[in-house]
């Protein structure tokens, strides 16, 4: 299967199978899967909302979420069959309190108003987390990963 | 039931009106919040279509003129000096639709979500040289000498088409903004093998300090309207900032009113495969595969 690297502020969704993988501190990640279709796809984003000032890129989850569900269903996924994983959101430095709270929020009020379910999560705390996200079979495969610097 | 002395009553009331005043000041605040979001998305749109409507001038202009350019080359072209001249004013204008073109695409990528970067040694020297050498015709226009610092064919493993984006913008923001006759620097070094640095100087009219953050907002130019002198779309910063912070790298503004600016850009060295750093507010932190156990299955 092909492997695909995520970075922040980018999101991935294709027909072909891949395994995605991406690293989390404060961010959050939401994995989106049709259970009919068996096609699933991930964001990877930095902060709760849009500013109104720089690019409206998924750097921010309200952008990222919606993007990721219109490009789902461009693909011929459909939101009624769609479930939600979501991870992310540590606390990890003094700077960034609240982000990982506020992403996390974000995610959790904008699938409950798409209507989405969210079947798996794994958000909070203090660790990052490293994750795998198998786009075929909608399984993700979590590691919490500790920092090693600033 | 409890009986409460007509005092207690009076202190309970008291409370809970503390609570509701409070409650209401906080729902306040945050309406307050809610509407200076609103505007700022308003206004946002607003540029946006601004910025539409700009495209006819931007694009559609240059466009008609190379169309009417190379019409006159193939039909009277004159002698070689007047196709000299004529081929010169088609690179002219098509370089910089390319540039325009480039930014918006570019834009469009990186709000889709869909720009991704691919790392590799690259040598930088050679890249940045290059792109000096595609802004030629603009630089002997303004009569700008351009002074390069950089170790000969230094090498830094990034992306070499968001680092060629790059300093495509800056040098062009640093000739647009500079004044005719001026100096163009450019100085590029890695620092402790780490981390590249590129800093591009002009000698323009320089900008307040509360201007520095605007300057990367999208559709954004410090000069608006009909009269601004400065060609361009306000999209450069703001597609060369995103692209940095993309590859986990940061911006900075440094200007003195009236001697000119200075933008640097650093970014982190791209880490093997097996090891992902990624910025978190501006920090960078690496995590590494072998950290902790087995792992869970969601």
């Amino acid at each position: 299967m092909p492997k695909y690297y995520l970075y922040p502020s980018t999101l991935f969704a294709q027909r072909e199978g891949h395994m995605v993988t991406t690293v989390l501190g404060s961010c959050v990640a939401v994995c989106l899967f049709d259970e009919t279709k068996r096609l699933g796809g991930i964001n990877h984003y930095m902060l709760p909302f849009w500013n109104g000032n720089e690019l409206a890129s998924p750097k921010y989850g309200n952008i990222a979420i919606e993007n990721l569900v219109k490009k789902l269903e461009k693909l011929g996924a459909s939101r009624s069959t769609m479930v939600a994983k979501v991870f992310g959101g540590a606390n990890q430095l003094n700077h960034t309190v609240g982000v990982g709270q506020r992403n996390i929020k974000v995610a959790q009020e904008m699938l409950e108003e798409l209507n989405i379910k969210i079947v798996a999560k794994s958000v909070g705390g203090e660790k990052g987390r490293k994750i795998n996200f198998n786009t075929s079979t909608g399984e993700v495969f979590m590691k919490y990963v500790t920092r090693q610097g600033e | 039931m409890k009986k409460l002395t007509e005092q207690q009553i009076i202190e309970a009331l008291s409370e809970r009106f503390d609570q509701n005043k409070q409650a209401i000041e906080e729902q306040e605040r945050l309406m307050e919040q809610l509407e200076q979001v609103n505007k700022k998305l308003m206004e946002s749109e607003s540029v946006k279509s601004q910025f539409l409507s700009n495209i006819r001038n931007e694009i559609n202009n240059p466009l008609s003129s190379i169309l009417g350019l190379a019409d006159k080359l193939s039909h009277k072209p004159g002698d070689k000096e007047q196709v000299m001249y004529t081929s010169a004013l088609i690179h002219q204008e098509a370089f910089s639709l390319d540039f325009q073109l480039r930014n918006i695409f570019t834009a469009a990528e990186l709000e889709a979500g869909e720009l991704q970067p691919s790392f590799g040694k690259v040598n930088v020297y050679s890249l940045v040289e290059g792109v000096i050498k595609k802004f030629d015709h603009l630089i002997t226009k303004k009569g700008l000498s351009v002074e390069f610092k950089c170790t000969e064919n230094l090498e830094f493993v990034t992306d070499a088409g968001m680092l060629s984006s790059i300093i495509r913008n800056l040098v062009s923001n640093g000739i647009e903004f500079n004044k005719d006759g001026g100096k163009l620097i450019l100085e590029v070094s890695v620092e402790g093998g780490k981390k590249l640095k590129i800093n591009v100087i002009d000698t323009g009219i320089g900008m307040n300090e509360s201007d520095y953050n605007i300057i990367f907002d999208r559709f954004v130019q410090l000069e608006t309207g009909v009269t601004k002198s400065h060609s361009g779309h306000g999209l450069g910063l703001t597609v060369t900032k995103a692209q940095v912070e993309l590859m986990q790298g940061s911006v900075s503004v440094e200007c003195i009113i009236g001697e000119g600016c200075s933008i640097g850009v650093s970014i982190p060295l791209a880490e093997k495969d097996d090891m992902h750093t990624f910025s978190d507010s501006g920090n960078v932190f690496f995590f590494d595969d072998e950290d902790e156990g087995e792992g869970e299955v969601f």
